[in-house]
Protein backbone atom coordinates (compact mmCIF):
# COMPACT_ATOMS: atom_id res chain seq x y z
CA UNK A 1 0.00 0.00 0.00
CA UNK A 2 1.87 3.40 -1.32
CA UNK A 3 2.39 5.62 1.60
CA UNK A 4 1.09 9.62 1.79
CA UNK A 5 3.93 10.72 0.28
CA UNK A 6 4.03 8.26 -2.38
CA UNK A 7 0.83 9.27 -3.27
CA UNK A 8 1.76 12.91 -3.46
CA UNK A 9 4.42 12.33 -5.80
CA UNK A 10 3.03 10.11 -8.37
CA UNK A 11 0.36 12.81 -8.15
CA UNK A 12 2.72 15.53 -9.34
CA UNK A 13 5.07 13.76 -11.48
CA UNK A 14 2.83 13.40 -14.19
CA UNK A 15 2.67 17.30 -14.09
CA UNK A 16 5.12 20.19 -14.88
CA UNK A 17 5.37 21.71 -11.12
CA UNK A 18 8.25 22.64 -10.21
CA UNK A 19 8.86 21.23 -6.40
CA UNK A 20 10.68 23.98 -3.78
CA UNK A 21 12.25 22.83 -0.58
CA UNK A 22 13.24 25.78 2.07
CA UNK A 23 14.26 23.84 5.18
CA UNK A 24 15.16 27.24 6.74
CA UNK A 25 11.21 27.67 7.16
CA UNK A 26 11.01 24.67 9.40
CA UNK A 27 9.83 26.31 13.28
CA UNK A 28 11.33 24.70 15.73
CA UNK A 29 9.58 24.16 18.97
CA UNK A 30 9.54 26.91 21.10
CA UNK A 31 10.39 24.89 24.20
CA UNK A 32 14.12 24.38 22.65
CA UNK A 33 13.79 28.48 21.79
CA UNK A 34 16.48 30.65 23.84
CA UNK A 35 14.52 33.78 23.98
CA UNK A 36 11.46 32.12 24.62
CA UNK A 37 12.94 30.51 28.00
CA UNK A 38 14.98 33.35 28.41
CA UNK A 39 11.70 34.75 29.09
CA UNK A 40 10.53 32.09 31.05
CA UNK A 41 13.48 32.24 33.30
CA UNK A 42 13.08 36.05 33.66
CA UNK A 43 9.61 35.89 34.62
CA UNK A 44 10.19 32.83 37.32
CA UNK A 45 13.04 35.62 38.91
CA UNK A 46 10.60 38.47 38.81
CA UNK A 47 7.50 36.82 39.72
CA UNK A 48 8.71 34.60 42.68
CA UNK A 49 12.48 36.15 42.94
CA UNK A 50 13.79 37.37 46.34
CA UNK A 51 16.05 40.86 45.98
CA UNK A 52 18.88 40.39 47.96
CA UNK A 53 21.43 43.29 48.01
CA UNK A 54 22.33 43.54 44.58
CA UNK A 55 20.57 40.54 43.72
CA UNK A 56 17.44 39.05 42.45
CA UNK A 57 17.78 35.46 43.56
CA UNK A 58 15.49 32.31 43.51
CA UNK A 59 16.46 28.69 44.67
CA UNK A 60 18.10 26.85 41.87
CA UNK A 61 15.69 23.51 42.31
CA UNK A 62 12.22 25.77 42.23
CA UNK A 63 13.34 27.85 39.36
CA UNK A 64 13.52 24.05 37.77
CA UNK A 65 10.34 23.45 38.93
CA UNK A 66 8.70 26.82 37.86
CA UNK A 67 9.68 26.75 34.85
CA UNK A 68 8.79 23.76 34.00
CA UNK A 69 5.55 24.16 34.74
CA UNK A 70 4.83 27.26 33.10
CA UNK A 71 5.73 25.77 29.79
CA UNK A 72 3.15 23.18 30.60
CA UNK A 73 0.36 25.32 32.87
CA UNK A 74 -2.03 22.26 32.88
CA UNK A 75 0.43 20.46 35.43
CA UNK A 76 -0.78 23.41 37.86
CA UNK A 77 -3.24 20.81 39.11
CA UNK A 78 -0.17 18.36 39.77
CA UNK A 79 1.95 20.64 41.86
CA UNK A 80 -1.19 21.75 44.09
CA UNK A 81 -1.80 18.20 44.73
CA UNK A 82 1.67 17.74 45.69
CA UNK A 83 2.23 20.78 47.80
CA UNK A 84 -1.09 19.66 49.60
CA UNK A 85 0.33 16.17 50.19
CA UNK A 86 3.75 17.25 51.74
CA UNK A 87 3.28 17.47 55.28
CA UNK A 88 2.13 13.24 54.90
CA UNK A 89 4.99 11.18 53.61
CA UNK A 90 2.93 8.30 52.98
CA UNK A 91 0.54 10.43 50.97
CA UNK A 92 3.13 12.64 49.35
CA UNK A 93 4.44 9.16 47.98
CA UNK A 94 0.67 8.68 46.35
CA UNK A 95 1.06 12.17 44.29
CA UNK A 96 2.50 12.09 40.66
CA UNK A 97 5.84 10.77 40.14
CA UNK A 98 6.08 11.47 36.11
CA UNK A 99 5.91 15.85 37.14
CA UNK A 100 8.75 15.05 39.03
CA UNK A 101 10.42 12.77 36.30
CA UNK A 102 9.49 15.55 34.02
CA UNK A 103 10.91 18.23 35.35
CA UNK A 104 13.81 16.36 36.79
CA UNK A 105 15.44 16.14 33.53
CA UNK A 106 14.99 18.82 31.95
CA UNK A 107 18.61 19.06 30.57
CA UNK A 108 17.33 21.92 28.00
CA UNK A 109 16.91 24.15 31.50
CA UNK A 110 20.25 23.39 32.37
CA UNK A 111 22.63 24.11 29.54
CA UNK A 112 20.03 27.23 29.33
CA UNK A 113 21.49 28.62 32.95
CA UNK A 114 24.90 27.70 32.19
CA UNK A 115 24.57 29.67 29.61
CA UNK A 116 23.02 32.48 31.15
CA UNK A 117 26.18 31.88 33.74
CA UNK A 118 28.46 32.37 31.02
CA UNK A 119 27.71 35.29 29.62
CA UNK A 120 27.27 36.91 32.89
CA UNK A 121 23.07 37.70 33.23
CA UNK A 122 23.26 35.03 35.96
CA UNK A 123 25.50 33.76 38.67
CA UNK A 124 25.44 30.37 40.80
CA UNK A 125 25.17 31.27 44.04
CA UNK A 126 25.32 28.07 47.03
CA UNK A 127 22.03 26.43 45.52
CA UNK A 128 20.51 29.75 44.06
CA UNK A 129 20.55 31.79 41.05
CA UNK A 130 20.97 35.01 41.66
CA UNK A 131 20.83 37.92 38.74
CA UNK A 132 22.27 41.57 39.10
CA UNK A 133 19.99 43.79 39.79
CA UNK A 134 21.61 46.31 37.22
CA UNK A 135 21.81 43.67 34.55
CA UNK A 136 18.85 44.62 32.06
CA UNK A 137 18.88 41.84 29.46
CA UNK A 138 16.41 39.42 31.32
CA UNK A 139 14.76 41.95 32.99
CA UNK A 140 13.77 44.37 29.38
CA UNK A 141 12.69 41.06 27.96
CA UNK A 142 10.27 40.45 30.72
CA UNK A 143 8.93 44.31 31.00
CA UNK A 144 8.97 43.84 27.01
CA UNK A 145 6.85 41.33 26.61
CA UNK A 146 4.64 41.69 29.35
CA UNK A 147 4.32 45.76 28.27
CA UNK A 148 2.99 43.67 24.65
CA UNK A 149 0.93 41.16 26.44
CA UNK A 150 2.87 38.18 25.38
CA UNK A 151 3.61 34.95 27.56
CA UNK A 152 0.39 35.56 29.47
CA UNK A 153 -0.34 32.17 30.19
CA UNK A 154 3.10 31.44 31.12
CA UNK A 155 2.99 34.68 33.76
CA UNK A 156 -0.13 33.72 34.70
CA UNK A 157 1.24 30.44 35.55
CA UNK A 158 3.92 31.43 37.67
CA UNK A 159 2.17 33.87 39.92
CA UNK A 160 0.02 31.29 40.29
CA UNK A 161 2.49 28.85 41.27
CA UNK A 162 4.08 31.66 43.76
CA UNK A 163 0.89 31.07 45.61
CA UNK A 164 1.45 27.34 46.36
CA UNK A 165 4.15 26.63 48.99
CA UNK A 166 6.78 24.75 47.25
CA UNK A 167 9.35 23.58 50.11
CA UNK A 168 13.30 22.56 49.88
CA UNK A 169 11.36 19.04 51.03
CA UNK A 170 9.46 18.92 48.12
CA UNK A 171 12.12 19.86 45.62
CA UNK A 172 15.39 17.59 47.33
CA UNK A 173 14.20 15.77 50.24
CA UNK A 174 12.24 12.87 48.37
CA UNK B 1 5.77 40.16 2.23
CA UNK B 2 6.52 36.73 4.74
CA UNK B 3 7.85 37.59 7.85
CA UNK B 4 10.78 35.99 9.16
CA UNK B 5 9.62 32.80 10.88
CA UNK B 6 12.32 33.25 13.03
CA UNK B 7 12.13 36.16 14.36
CA UNK B 8 10.99 36.66 17.75
CA UNK B 9 7.97 38.60 16.90
CA UNK B 10 6.71 35.51 15.09
CA UNK B 11 7.69 33.30 18.25
CA UNK B 12 6.01 35.01 19.96
CA UNK B 13 2.43 35.14 17.99
CA UNK B 14 3.33 30.92 17.62
CA UNK B 15 3.61 30.35 21.41
CA UNK B 16 0.52 32.37 21.62
CA UNK B 17 -1.22 30.25 19.47
CA UNK B 18 0.28 26.92 20.85
CA UNK B 19 -0.92 28.36 24.34
CA UNK B 20 -4.50 29.21 23.41
CA UNK B 21 -4.10 25.26 21.72
CA UNK B 22 -2.32 23.76 24.71
CA UNK B 23 -4.82 25.66 27.40
CA UNK B 24 -7.63 24.61 25.23
CA UNK B 25 -6.55 21.24 24.96
CA UNK B 26 -5.05 21.20 28.89
CA UNK B 27 -8.42 22.27 30.39
CA UNK B 28 -10.03 20.34 28.56
CA UNK B 29 -8.13 17.13 29.22
CA UNK B 30 -7.63 17.38 32.53
CA UNK B 31 -10.70 18.93 33.92
CA UNK B 32 -13.82 17.55 32.01
CA UNK B 33 -12.41 15.03 29.48
CA UNK B 34 -9.72 13.55 31.26
CA UNK B 35 -8.10 10.94 28.78
CA UNK B 36 -6.62 8.30 30.50
CA UNK B 37 -2.61 9.09 29.68
CA UNK B 38 -3.16 12.19 31.17
CA UNK B 39 -4.50 11.46 34.11
CA UNK B 40 -1.87 8.86 34.69
CA UNK B 41 0.55 11.44 33.71
CA UNK B 42 -0.45 14.17 35.60
CA UNK B 43 -3.46 13.17 38.65
CA UNK B 44 -2.63 9.53 40.37
CA UNK B 45 -0.30 7.51 42.26
CA UNK B 46 1.86 5.02 40.63
CA UNK B 47 -0.66 2.07 42.17
CA UNK B 48 -3.35 3.67 41.15
CA UNK B 49 -1.87 4.42 38.00
CA UNK B 50 -0.83 0.55 37.00
CA UNK B 51 -4.15 -0.10 38.17
CA UNK B 52 -6.19 1.99 35.51
CA UNK B 53 -3.51 0.85 33.22
CA UNK B 54 -3.95 -2.61 33.84
CA UNK B 55 -7.73 -2.20 33.33
CA UNK B 56 -7.49 -0.25 29.84
CA UNK B 57 -5.45 -3.67 28.94
CA UNK B 58 -7.20 -6.26 27.08
CA UNK B 59 -6.55 -9.32 25.16
CA UNK B 60 -2.80 -10.77 24.78
CA UNK B 61 -1.65 -6.84 26.06
CA UNK B 62 -3.12 -7.81 29.05
CA UNK B 63 -1.88 -10.98 29.40
CA UNK B 64 1.61 -9.89 27.88
CA UNK B 65 1.70 -7.32 31.00
CA UNK B 66 0.25 -9.42 33.70
CA UNK B 67 3.02 -11.89 32.91
CA UNK B 68 5.75 -9.85 32.88
CA UNK B 69 4.46 -7.96 36.13
CA UNK B 70 4.31 -11.61 38.29
CA UNK B 71 8.02 -12.46 36.26
CA UNK B 72 9.45 -9.83 37.74
CA UNK B 73 7.71 -9.85 41.19
CA UNK B 74 7.33 -13.47 41.55
CA UNK B 75 10.91 -15.42 41.42
CA UNK B 76 10.40 -19.11 39.84
CA UNK B 77 7.34 -17.18 37.60
CA UNK B 78 6.87 -19.51 34.20
CA UNK B 79 5.12 -18.13 31.21
CA UNK B 80 3.19 -20.71 29.10
CA UNK B 81 3.65 -19.55 25.77
CA UNK B 82 0.33 -20.32 23.83
CA UNK B 83 1.62 -21.47 20.53
CA UNK B 84 1.86 -23.67 18.97
CA UNK B 85 0.43 -26.76 20.85
CA UNK B 86 -1.60 -24.68 23.14
CA UNK B 87 -1.45 -23.82 27.17
CA UNK B 88 -3.44 -26.14 28.07
CA UNK B 89 -5.57 -23.34 30.02
CA UNK B 90 -3.03 -22.57 32.36
CA UNK B 91 -1.07 -18.87 30.98
CA UNK B 92 1.68 -18.93 33.69
CA UNK B 93 2.62 -21.40 37.20
CA UNK B 94 5.11 -20.26 40.16
CA UNK B 95 6.08 -21.62 43.12
CA UNK B 96 7.75 -25.05 41.55
CA UNK B 97 4.42 -25.95 39.89
CA UNK B 98 1.74 -25.41 42.81
CA UNK B 99 0.31 -22.11 42.13
CA UNK B 100 -1.32 -21.29 38.81
CA UNK B 101 -2.16 -18.45 37.38
CA UNK B 102 -4.85 -17.53 34.41
CA UNK B 103 -5.94 -14.30 32.30
CA UNK B 104 -8.66 -12.86 31.01
CA UNK B 105 -8.64 -9.40 29.28
CA UNK B 106 -11.93 -8.92 27.80
CA UNK B 107 -12.77 -5.93 25.05
CA UNK B 108 -14.63 -4.09 27.65
CA UNK B 109 -16.13 -1.57 25.28
CA UNK B 110 -18.10 -4.33 23.83
CA UNK B 111 -19.91 -5.22 26.63
CA UNK B 112 -22.96 -2.97 26.99
CA UNK B 113 -24.59 -4.03 30.02
CA UNK B 114 -22.66 -5.24 33.52
CA UNK B 115 -24.48 -8.62 33.69
CA UNK B 116 -23.26 -9.89 30.10
CA UNK B 117 -19.26 -8.47 31.12
CA UNK B 118 -20.14 -10.76 34.41
CA UNK B 119 -21.23 -13.84 32.22
CA UNK B 120 -17.99 -13.75 29.90
CA UNK B 121 -15.54 -13.63 32.90
CA UNK B 122 -17.73 -16.45 34.67
CA UNK B 123 -17.70 -18.22 31.43
CA UNK B 124 -13.87 -17.56 30.58
CA UNK B 125 -12.33 -18.81 34.12
CA UNK B 126 -15.12 -21.82 34.61
CA UNK B 127 -13.46 -22.91 31.23
CA UNK B 128 -9.77 -22.38 32.25
CA UNK B 129 -11.20 -24.29 35.36
CA UNK B 130 -12.68 -27.30 33.47
CA UNK B 131 -8.91 -27.31 31.18
CA UNK B 132 -6.99 -27.39 34.57
CA UNK B 133 -9.53 -30.31 35.54
CA UNK B 134 -9.37 -32.10 32.55
CA UNK B 135 -13.71 -31.83 32.72
CA UNK B 136 -15.73 -31.35 29.80
CA UNK B 137 -19.60 -30.94 29.18
CA UNK B 138 -20.87 -33.50 26.90
CA UNK B 139 -24.00 -31.83 26.16
CA UNK B 140 -25.27 -30.49 29.85
CA UNK B 141 -22.96 -33.83 31.86
CA UNK B 142 -19.29 -33.04 33.46
CA UNK B 143 -17.33 -35.75 31.96
CA UNK B 144 -13.60 -36.31 32.31
CA UNK B 145 -11.27 -35.82 29.73
CA UNK B 146 -7.55 -35.44 29.00
CA UNK B 147 -5.73 -32.53 28.90
CA UNK B 148 -2.54 -33.92 27.75
CA UNK B 149 -0.63 -30.46 26.97
CA UNK B 150 -0.90 -30.35 30.89
CA UNK B 151 1.54 -33.23 31.32
CA UNK B 152 4.06 -31.27 29.54
CA UNK B 153 3.63 -28.01 31.39
CA UNK B 154 3.69 -28.96 35.06
CA UNK B 155 6.97 -30.34 36.73
CA UNK B 156 6.06 -34.17 37.25
CA UNK B 157 4.39 -34.71 40.32
CA UNK B 158 3.31 -31.34 40.95
CA UNK B 159 -0.02 -30.38 41.81
CA UNK B 160 -1.14 -27.04 41.92
CA UNK B 161 -2.72 -25.79 45.00
CA UNK B 162 -3.96 -21.94 44.10
CA UNK B 163 -4.37 -20.57 41.06
CA UNK B 164 -4.98 -16.95 39.96
CA UNK B 165 -7.69 -15.69 37.87
CA UNK B 166 -6.81 -12.61 36.84
CA UNK B 167 -9.21 -9.95 34.89
CA UNK B 168 -8.65 -6.56 33.58
CA UNK B 169 -12.36 -5.74 35.25
CA UNK B 170 -13.58 -6.93 38.90
CA UNK B 171 -16.04 -4.41 39.62
CA UNK B 172 -18.76 -6.97 40.62
CA UNK B 173 -18.84 -9.30 43.16
CA UNK B 174 -21.41 -11.55 41.17
CA UNK B 175 -18.66 -13.52 39.44
CA UNK B 176 -17.11 -14.18 42.60
CA UNK B 177 -19.61 -17.06 43.55
CA UNK B 178 -20.09 -18.85 40.64
CA UNK B 179 -16.54 -19.14 40.52
CA UNK B 180 -15.75 -20.69 43.43
CA UNK B 181 -19.14 -22.41 43.15
CA UNK B 182 -17.94 -23.73 39.87
CA UNK B 183 -14.66 -24.83 40.77
CA UNK B 184 -15.81 -26.92 44.48
CA UNK B 185 -18.26 -28.62 41.86
CA UNK B 186 -15.55 -29.41 39.04
CA UNK B 187 -13.25 -30.58 42.08
CA UNK B 188 -15.71 -32.97 42.81
CA UNK B 189 -15.84 -34.68 39.06
CA UNK B 190 -12.23 -34.28 38.43
CA UNK B 191 -9.66 -37.09 38.60
CA UNK B 192 -7.26 -34.29 40.00
CA UNK B 193 -4.39 -35.19 38.30
CA UNK B 194 -2.85 -31.80 37.98
CA UNK B 195 -4.62 -30.17 40.74
CA UNK B 196 -4.50 -30.82 44.53
CA UNK B 197 -8.40 -32.10 46.20
CA UNK B 198 -7.34 -28.98 48.80
CA UNK B 199 -6.59 -26.22 45.85
CA UNK B 200 -8.44 -23.06 46.20
CA UNK B 201 -8.98 -20.03 43.55
CA UNK B 202 -9.13 -16.75 43.75
CA UNK B 203 -10.43 -13.59 41.36
CA UNK B 204 -7.45 -10.88 40.96
CA UNK B 205 -9.07 -7.45 39.30
CA UNK B 206 -6.42 -4.65 38.67
CA UNK B 207 -6.30 -2.97 41.75
CA UNK B 208 -5.55 -6.34 43.65
CA UNK B 209 -2.81 -6.94 41.35
CA UNK B 210 -1.28 -3.52 41.44
CA UNK B 211 -1.25 -3.67 45.24
CA UNK B 212 0.12 -7.05 45.52
CA UNK B 213 3.77 -5.66 45.37
CA UNK B 214 5.23 -2.03 45.20
CA UNK B 215 4.76 -0.23 41.65
CA UNK B 216 7.71 1.37 40.74
CA UNK B 217 7.98 4.06 37.25
CA UNK B 218 9.76 1.34 34.76
CA UNK B 219 6.73 -0.99 35.99
CA UNK B 220 4.63 1.89 35.05
CA UNK B 221 6.33 2.74 32.18
CA UNK B 222 5.80 -0.82 30.98
CA UNK B 223 2.23 -0.71 31.09
CA UNK B 224 1.89 2.59 29.67
CA UNK B 225 3.86 1.61 26.32
CA UNK B 226 1.07 -0.44 25.60
CA UNK B 227 -1.35 1.71 26.03
CA UNK B 228 0.17 4.81 24.97
CA UNK B 229 -0.17 4.36 20.57
CA UNK B 230 -3.80 4.86 22.06
CA UNK B 231 -3.51 7.93 24.09
CA UNK B 232 -2.03 9.52 21.01
CA UNK B 233 -4.64 8.45 18.89
CA UNK B 234 -7.19 9.55 21.38
CA UNK B 235 -5.21 12.76 22.07
CA UNK B 236 -4.77 13.39 18.79
CA UNK B 237 -8.85 13.34 17.86
CA UNK B 238 -8.75 16.36 20.78
CA UNK B 239 -6.39 18.32 18.71
CA UNK B 240 -7.23 21.21 16.20
CA UNK B 241 -4.70 22.48 13.78
CA UNK B 242 -5.40 26.05 13.74
CA UNK B 243 -6.06 27.53 10.68
CA UNK B 244 -3.47 24.91 8.02
CA UNK B 245 -3.17 27.76 5.42
CA UNK B 246 -0.68 27.19 4.04
CA UNK B 247 -1.23 22.99 3.72
CA UNK B 248 -4.86 24.06 2.62
CA UNK B 249 -3.27 26.65 -0.03
CA UNK B 250 -0.75 23.60 -1.64
CA UNK B 251 -3.56 21.23 -1.65
CA UNK B 252 -6.16 23.43 -3.39
CA UNK B 253 -3.02 24.00 -6.08
CA UNK B 254 -2.55 20.53 -6.50
CA UNK B 255 -6.36 19.64 -7.17
CA UNK B 256 -5.99 22.75 -9.52
CA UNK B 257 -3.25 20.75 -11.21
CA UNK B 258 -4.79 17.71 -11.35
CA UNK B 259 -8.59 18.28 -11.39
CA UNK B 260 -8.84 14.74 -12.70
CA UNK B 261 -7.66 13.28 -8.84
CA UNK B 262 -10.18 15.74 -6.48
CA UNK B 263 -10.81 12.13 -4.84
CA UNK B 264 -7.66 10.78 -4.29
CA UNK B 265 -6.42 14.53 -3.16
CA UNK B 266 -9.33 14.84 -0.79
CA UNK B 267 -8.40 11.54 0.84
CA UNK B 268 -4.73 12.48 0.89
CA UNK B 269 -5.34 15.37 2.38
CA UNK B 270 -7.80 13.80 5.28
CA UNK B 271 -4.77 11.08 5.99
CA UNK B 272 -1.85 14.29 6.26
CA UNK B 273 -3.92 16.01 8.63
CA UNK B 274 -5.03 13.06 11.00
CA UNK B 275 -1.00 11.71 11.21
CA UNK B 276 -0.66 15.38 11.96
CA UNK B 277 -2.48 15.62 14.01
CA UNK B 278 -0.95 12.72 15.94
CA UNK B 279 2.47 13.68 15.45
CA UNK B 280 1.45 16.31 17.47
CA UNK B 281 -0.11 14.86 20.19
CA UNK B 282 3.37 12.44 20.15
CA UNK B 283 5.00 15.98 20.61
CA UNK B 284 2.63 16.76 22.96
CA UNK B 285 2.93 13.90 25.49
CA UNK B 286 6.73 13.50 25.46
CA UNK B 287 7.03 17.26 26.20
CA UNK B 288 5.21 16.65 29.39
CA UNK B 289 6.97 13.86 31.00
CA UNK B 290 10.16 12.88 28.91
CA UNK B 291 11.74 16.09 28.03
CA UNK B 292 14.59 13.63 26.69
CA UNK B 293 13.00 12.29 24.45
CA UNK B 294 11.38 15.30 23.52
CA UNK B 295 14.69 16.93 22.61
CA UNK B 296 15.24 13.68 20.76
CA UNK B 297 12.55 14.02 18.72
CA UNK B 298 13.24 17.73 17.78
CA UNK B 299 16.78 16.53 16.63
CA UNK B 300 15.31 13.99 14.33
CA UNK B 301 12.78 16.60 13.01
CA UNK B 302 15.85 18.85 11.93
CA UNK B 303 17.71 15.37 10.38
CA UNK B 304 14.35 14.63 8.29
CA UNK B 305 14.18 18.02 7.28
CA UNK B 306 17.43 18.24 5.94
CA UNK B 307 17.45 14.63 4.23
CA UNK B 308 14.75 15.08 2.41
CA UNK B 309 15.68 18.90 1.03
CA UNK B 310 19.35 16.99 0.48
CA UNK B 311 17.83 14.16 -1.77
CA UNK B 312 14.98 16.69 -3.82
CA UNK B 313 17.44 19.60 -4.09
CA UNK B 314 19.89 17.28 -5.96
CA UNK B 315 17.75 15.18 -7.48
CA UNK B 316 16.75 15.69 -11.60
CA UNK B 317 13.36 13.81 -10.25
CA UNK B 318 12.27 15.35 -7.31
CA UNK B 319 8.96 14.01 -7.02
CA UNK B 320 10.03 10.78 -7.22
CA UNK B 321 12.44 11.51 -4.20
CA UNK B 322 9.33 13.37 -2.30
CA UNK B 323 7.87 9.76 -2.43
CA UNK B 324 10.92 8.01 -0.26
CA UNK B 325 10.15 11.32 2.32
CA UNK B 326 7.95 8.76 4.31
CA UNK B 327 10.56 6.43 4.44
CA UNK B 328 13.31 8.89 5.06
CA UNK B 329 11.42 10.16 8.58
CA UNK B 330 10.04 6.60 9.51
CA UNK B 331 14.24 5.74 9.33
CA UNK B 332 15.30 9.02 11.55
CA UNK B 333 11.95 7.95 13.82
CA UNK B 334 13.23 4.41 13.90
CA UNK B 335 16.54 5.37 14.97
CA UNK B 336 15.28 6.96 18.29
CA UNK B 337 12.18 5.62 19.05
CA UNK B 338 11.23 2.69 16.79
CA UNK B 339 12.51 0.40 19.77
CA UNK B 340 10.10 2.04 22.34
CA UNK B 341 7.06 3.22 19.97
CA UNK B 342 7.34 1.17 17.01
CA UNK B 343 4.42 0.22 16.14
CA UNK B 344 3.44 4.26 16.32
CA UNK B 345 6.18 5.11 13.87
CA UNK B 346 4.55 4.92 10.67
CA UNK B 347 1.72 7.23 11.63
CA UNK B 348 4.08 9.90 12.86
CA UNK B 349 6.47 9.61 9.97
CA UNK B 350 3.72 10.56 8.00
CA UNK B 351 2.31 13.04 10.68
CA UNK B 352 6.53 15.06 9.82
CA UNK B 353 5.99 14.68 6.17
CA UNK B 354 2.43 16.57 6.93
CA UNK B 355 3.87 19.34 9.04
CA UNK B 356 7.07 19.73 6.91
CA UNK B 357 4.05 20.59 3.94
CA UNK B 358 2.10 22.74 6.35
CA UNK B 359 4.63 24.68 7.73
CA UNK B 360 6.45 25.80 4.25
CA UNK B 361 9.50 23.15 4.04
CA UNK B 362 8.10 21.63 1.03
CA UNK B 363 6.02 22.77 -1.79
CA UNK B 364 5.33 23.01 -5.42
CA UNK B 365 4.66 25.72 -7.64
CA UNK B 366 2.10 26.29 -10.58
CA UNK B 367 3.93 25.56 -13.73
CA UNK B 368 5.14 28.65 -14.91
CA UNK B 369 3.55 30.22 -12.05
CA UNK B 370 3.72 31.56 -8.12
CA UNK B 371 4.59 29.18 -5.60
CA UNK B 372 1.85 28.12 -3.19
CA UNK B 373 2.69 29.45 0.29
Amino acid sequence: MPTESQILSELLAGTSASPYVHPERIAPSTVYDLQYRMFVVAACLRVSGKVEGAFRKISANKLRLLQFVAMRPWLLDVVREWSASRKDRQRSLQSSQSLRRGFLSDGMHDNLIDYLVATGCLFKQKGQIAEPISSVILSDLFDASEKDGLFITETDAIRELDEIVITNDMLEGW
Amino acid sequence: MRSDPCSFADKCKRRNRLGVLRQLTGVRICRTDCTLFEALSALMSNVDAYATTLASLTGNAFQAEVCARLQSAVLGFQTIPSKPQGDAGLDGFSHVGTQGYCCYGPELKTYRQTRSLEKAIVDKFKSDLRRLLELEFKKTVLTCCENAEMATILPVGKKLMHVDLVVNWFESHRVVGPIHTAFLEYKQSSKLRYIDANATVAIIGPTELANRWSVDELTLVRAQQKIFYQSVQDTAKTLVIENPKTFDEKMTLLKDIRPDQLQAINSLVDQFLNKWRMSLAFDIKLNETMPGLHQALEASRSRIVTRIAALMLASSAPWTELGKAEEISRAVLDAEFGSTYGSMMQDIAAGEVARLIGECSIGWSRPGGMNAN
